[in-house]
């Protein structure tokens, strides 16, 4: 029986009984949805029929609890072929049957019938069960945002056309209306001819997320420009061989164009852009919007225009960056690099976070007391060489001393009301920022050792903040579910990105300046246009909270850590996971790529640091050294494991130079 | 329905002072209570996240509070993990443990220490990701074999400075201090707690392996100069100890350099300058060490252990040498295997024995020290030769178990029955009775009775069982002779004692050699019925 006959059928119905206004609306709807995807089971008049009859005598709760228990044991009875696809309906079932009896009243019922058959999906969403375990009463559903959406939204599940066909046969055949009920209203079976799907499938199907799966997807065609900026450094310094960069200046691009074809478009690139830094406008996003993706030199990367006005970097401090970028250190999965550790002594639980400099030669830590801590490498292996430590100490420095006359080893920094939560250095080192549970963003200076700037703007808990790679700008992410990108001499916020829906954990620039990814409580890691405001990918996949993002230096790849462990690889322009790294059996703290985008670092709660081959599956279309053909279904491989002293590893940071720095607590009780 | 029960609500309503709360309401808020507390957990979470903290604390608790708009429970503080208690009889029931503290003493208390500030020390995690052996390093799964390259520290870059010796290679300044600070620990504080946490960390720590011959170096030097300070030369034999612990570092290298300083503190003349040093216990330990070495290095350097066995056996049968020397030869043989002592110093007992005896006897030797030194050479040997036996006899299948218990009980039996057995045989009844200090001594005349028995019943199988409990008398014997006021009249009962002892004990040895070709032509049957009968025989 098909669409049309159906709508005749309760058209003629309608006509029969005398439901104008019910017919009139009838009418309405039917023009509405006749573009829609009809689902296939309501063409079927006789399960409506059903469905109509049976769902108002459903109240009993009993009904609930015995309906699934038959679905359930059905499907593990069902073949295997098709088991892991019915599998997937037991959970949303479950979790509604939940809810329906939640949001009825019948609360001692719920919980029998949560703990009865929470162990099934105990392994994948523990951390959902976890939440929904507390849902006693209807307005808690109202409440949390969690249940809420998932009541508001669709699950999809694919499905191939014969498990539909057995999953439907047995629900009629039972006669479980109430569980029907629930398909019918909850889900949204993509039913596909042909064989069933792969189990690997699984992970992106089964992870209910508010947002429903189709938005994402919608946010995920988005144009993402994720290729790097013109003229960076390293082109230069690959261009004039190193030799000419002497002469270089950033006005004075267009005298050092010798072989470019582009040469003309560089420069008027510089000068627009210097010009706008002049007047201190937002440039306008027409000119660089539709940036075109470029392919000039070697690096497959194409090339876009800066959306923001960029500072100016002083001439010497370009010197000191390109010296740098000459003596790097070629890394490899056969060439590791060498790891300096920071290790923390005698902070009593109290330090928050780490951050480690460009150089590594400043180190900052974040501490529970609000106070913010400096140490100068640099000064403290002069201190310690001298026979007694802390004996002798440079009497010249006067942030040294403290208020009661006793000589510390740091700069303490003071001025949050609450724990610091996250510190970040400027690309120069010249500033630190630092967020609190206050509320605030703080901008210190290293030179004067003193506050500049409290930004006020977040409502809650600011969780984390990252100075954008040229400096000038910030990101900051908060309790309060948004994050913000400022720039250091503004006190109001540029843009807010909001769109998460439960804390924004972590926050990261991309390579280029024009985007920044979060990572949130939710399970996802978004990407936004610093332009726009806007949303422009959202990375499904993990299983717990976001803790750490890196993105590669070609600007090509992100990658994320979360609380189980777990890292994800993600292909920012097809929105798509790599490929999971499973290692560390912790939180993972922090990432960070090498200079030359070859290998990742990750340093986790479980005290290890660990090196992960990037190009052995990234770049595969590149370097097939590998012998791998695709780019996307390559595993990354660990290269090696470096176990600390019982420290877990707070902070990890590339030199320009590659070499890896790595920052963390000596913990007893770890 | 909720994991809170309606009860707890009803309890907290009386204590907040609402105490007509009907069961309706109560049941109405067990729910939302569970809802807030999951609510208030969740949010701890994230703080603790942030915190970079796996286990959460009541800050994070208390963080959550405050997000919330709730005022934080105050008290509760206290920057690390609480700790809590099982309440017993319960499985899953906790408490803090929160001791009353009463204001006065808080207030009369000195202050405590002031924590440590936080700081910073630098170390490489890993050089060209190659993890160093370093002790800021975690020990490594796999230790590959030190090669002469890897022993050098990587941070040559940090000042080189040499220690003590011109050395070759450099030390990192941080191992330096590490020596620094142990040579420190054992030359001065060897009584502190620290030196044991100085000793657990050179008996564990992987990063060592270049300090070791500055360790060896120090211990011999101080070794040779130090043979007046007891305490010094027994930190000495500790470190070395700890060192020969320590599976990341490759100390047979090194041993013959090591071993002289070892069996210096076994065999010297004088250890210590005081009367009050217990160089006996030093003795001992030491020759527990150089066992351990023998049997550690014994299979790699065949002729390690006949080395130190013949200048063990040397000092023994030097007349001119003091007793306290002999007394090291002893033990130092004995803790080689009860094989060594059967071989070597068994065979040299009868003579050894007679060279002995007039230091014993009050009558010859006046000096008092001599003679206490004399009777710990003996109790030594005593020790050593009934080991040896006992071992042996444990070695045949019929009799590993028994002899032990019947032993000891035989002991004991004869102890409560001692009265009339002193009456009967014994003229120093009166003697001992007099002097109630003796009574160790008198416990373990039981065994030598027994001994004595069953020497003229004739029956020298049964010397499987003098063999252990002679052992027993030893013990009791070398912790009375440690006793500084034993009174010489005790002295002079067990003199007269140990000369009978003397004499079962020599008759001992033989029967113990007539013993294995008795077993050996009788076989085991004789042996499993003769213990029980004889001891009932002689009670």
């Amino acid at each position: 029986m098909d669409e049309e006959q159906v709508v005749k059928f309760v058209e003629t119905y309608l006509k029969k009984k005398g439901f104008k206004q019910a017919e009139l609306a009838f009418h309405e709807e039917v023009q509405k949805n006749s573009n829609a995807n009809s689902i296939k089971i309501h063409s079927d008049p006789d399960l409506s029929n059903l469905i109509l009859s049976l769902s108002k005598s459903g109240d009993d709760p009993g009904q609930y609890h015995e309906e699934y228990g038959k679905l359930r044991t059905w499907t593990f009875n069902s073949l295997d072929l098709y088991k892991h696809e019915l599998l997937r309906v037991l959970y949303p079932v479950f979790i509604h049957c939940y809810m329906d009896l939640v949001a009825k009243g019948h609360i001692q019922d719920a919980r029998a019938f949560f703990n009865t058959f929470r162990e099934d999906h105990e392994m994948l969403h523990a951390r959902d069960l976890q939440k929904l375990e507390g849902v006693l009463s209807p307005s808690h559903i109202q409440e949390m945002e969690f249940a809420h959406t998932l009541r508001q939204s669709k699950v999809n599940i694919k499905m191939c056309e014969y498990s539909h066909e057995l999953l439907m046969q047995h629900l009629r055949k039972t006669k479980s209306t109430t569980v029907l009920g629930i398909v019918n209203e909850r889900i949204n079976f993509q039913v596909s001819p042909g064989q069933p799907g792969s189990i690997s499938d699984d992970a992106e199907v089964v992870t209910l997320i508010g947002t429903s799966q189709d938005a994402a997807n919608k946010i995920n065609k988005k144009e993402v420009h994720w290729g790097l900026l013109e003229d960076t450094l390293e082109d230069r310094l690959e261009k004039a061989g190193g030799l000419q960069s002497d002469t270089e200046k950033p006005e004075g691009e267009t005298k050092d164009g010798e072989i470019d074809d582009n040469k003309k478009r560089l420069a008027e690139g510089g000068k627009q852009g210097t010009s706008v830094k002049k007047s201190k406008k937002d440039k306008p996003t027409g000119g660089s919007a539709k940036a075109r993706a470029e392919t000039i030199v070697v690096p497959a990367a194409p090339r876009v225009k800066p959306e923001l006005p960029l500072p100016v970097m002083p001439a010497e401090v370009e010197q000191s960056i390109l010296e740098d970028l000459r003596n790097r250190v070629q890394l490899s999965s056969t060439s590791l690099p060498s790891v300096s550790m920071y290790t923390f002594i005698n902070t009593h639980n109290s330090l928050n976070c780490s951050s480690i400099s460009n150089d590594g030669s400043l180190v900052a830590g974040g501490f529970s007391d609000s106070s913010l801590k400096v140490w100068d490498m640099a000064k403290l292996g002069q201190q310690a060489s001298s026979s007694t430590p802390q004996a002798e100490i440079d009497a010249s420095v006067e942030h040294i001393q403290g208020p009661n006359g006793s000589k510390r080893s740091y700069t303490l920094l003071q001025g949050h009301s609450g724990p610091v939560y996250s510190a970040t250095f400027s690309p120069l080192s010249d500033f630190i920022l630092s967020s609190s549970a206050d509320t605030t963003v703080r901008l210190w200076s290293t030179k004067l050792n003193a506050n500049l700037v409290c930004y006020k703007g977040h409502n809650y808990p600011v969780w984390d903040v990252q100075f954008s790679p040229f400096g000038h700008y910030f990101a900051s992410a908060s309790h309060d579910r948004t994050a913000r990108i400022w720039s250091m001499d503004r006190i109001q916020p540029l843009r807010i990105m909001a769109g998460h829906l439960s804390d924004v954990d972590c926050v990261q620039w991309h390579a280029n300046c024009n985007y920044i990814a979060t990572g949130s409580s939710d399970k996802t890691v978004r990407l936004w246009d610093v332009q726009s405001g806007e949303c422009v990918r959202i990375f499904i996949g993990h299983r717990s909270m976001i803790l750490s993002l890196a993105m590669s230096p070609d600007g090509r790849y992100m990658a994320s850590g979360d609380e189980d462990g777990t890292i994800m690889m993600w292909d920012l322009s097809s929105g798509r996971c790599v490929s999971p790294l499973m290692g560390h059996n912790s939180c993972v703290w922090t990432l960070a790529f090498s200079c030359e985008g070859s290998l990742m670092a990750s340093g986790s709660a479980d005290s290890t640091v660990k090196l992960w081959d990037v190009t052995s599956s990234t770049k595969g279309t590149t370097k097939t050294d590998e012998g791998k053909t695709g780019n996307t279904t390559g595993k990354l491989r660990s290269l090696k494991t470096l176990p600390t002293k019982s420290t877990p590893v707070y902070s990890l940071k590339f030199s320009r130079r590659n070499l890896l720095f790595a920052a963390g607590v000596l913990s007893k009780n770890v | 329905m909720s994991i809170v029960p309606k009860e707890t609500i009803e309890v907290i309503a009386q204590s907040i002072g609402i105490s007509n709360l009907s069961s309706d309401a109560a049941l109405a808020l067990a729910p939302d209570v569970e809802y807030r507390l999951r609510e208030i957990i969740q949010e701890s979470i994230k703080s603790m996240r942030h915190s970079r903290r796996t286990t959460i604390t009541a800050d994070d608790v208390d963080a959550a509070l405050t997000l919330r708009n709730v005022e934080p429970v105050y008290g509760f503080a206290s920057g690390g993990p609480l700790r809590f208690k099982r309440a017993i009889g319960h499985k899953d029931l906790f408490y803090i443990d929160d001791k009353d503290v009463d204001f006065k003493d808080v207030i009369e208390a000195p202050l405590p220490k002031a924590p440590l500030d936080a700081s910073l020390v630098c170390h490489w995690l890993a050089i060209d990701g190659v993890q160093p052996a370093i002790p800021e390093n975690a020990p490594l799964q796999v230790i590959a074999p030190p090669s002469e390259g890897k022993n050098f520290e990587p941070k040559n870059e940090l000042l080189p400075v040499d220690i003590k010796l011109p050395v070759k290679h450099v030390l990192s300044r941080e191992l330096q201090l590490y020596f620094d600070k142990i040579t420190e620990l054992t030359l001065r504080r060897s009584d502190s707690p620290l030196f044991k946490q100085a000793l657990v960390s050179l008996a564990t720590d992987s990063g060592l392996h270049p300090l070791v011959p500055y360790f060896i170096c120090f211990i011999k030097d101080e070794v040779s100069r130090g043979l007046q300070d007891f305490s010094l030369l027994f930190a000495l034999m500790r470190v070395v100890s700890s060192l020969l612990q320590n599976r990341h570092i490759n100390i047979q290298l090194y041993l013959h350099d090591l071993m002289p300083s070892v069996v210096t503190c076994l065999v010297a003349r004088r250890l210590g300058n005081r009367l009050a040093d217990n160089h006996w216990e030093l003795r001992n330990y030491t020759a527990n060490l150089v066992a351990s070495i023998c049997k550690r290095f014994g299979h790699v350097y065949n002729e390690l252990q006949t080395r130190v066995t013949k200048t063990l056996i040397n000092a023994l049968l030097d007349p001119k040498k003091s007793l306290t020397q002999h007394y090291g030869a002893i033990q130092g043989l004995a803790a080689l295997g009860s094989n060594v002592v059967r071989l070597l110093l068994l065979s040299n007992l009868e003579p050894y024995m007679r060279l002995l005896e007039p230091d014993m006897l009050l009558e010859k030797q006046k000096n008092e020290m001599k003679r206490h030194e004399a009777w710990r050479v003996y109790g030594a040997l005593l020790c050593a030769a009934g080991q040896s036996v006992y071992e042996r006899l444990k070695l045949f299948p019929t009799l590993p178990s028994i002899p032990p218990h019947t032993v000891w009980r035989t002991n004991h039996k004869v102890f409560t029955g001692r009265p009339s057995n002193i009456q009967d045989k014994r003229k120093e009844t009166t003697e001992i009775e007099e002097q109630p200090q003796a009574k160790k001594i008198r416990s373990t005349d039981g065994p030598v009775d027994m001994a004595m028995q069953i020497v003229t019943t004739g029956e020298p199988l049964n010397y499987a069982n003098a063999g252990p409990s002679t052992t027993i008398q030893q013990e009791k014997n070398g912790g009375e002779s440690g006793q500084k006021d034993r009174r010489d009249e005790g002295d002079r009962r067990a003199l007269k004692k140990s000369a009978i002892v003397d004499l079962v004990w020599k008759d001992d040895l033989n029967s113990g050699r007539l013993l294995v070709s008795l077993f050996d032509l009788f076989g085991e049957g004789t042996l499993s019925f003769i213990p029980g009968p004889e001891m009932s025989l002689f009670l």
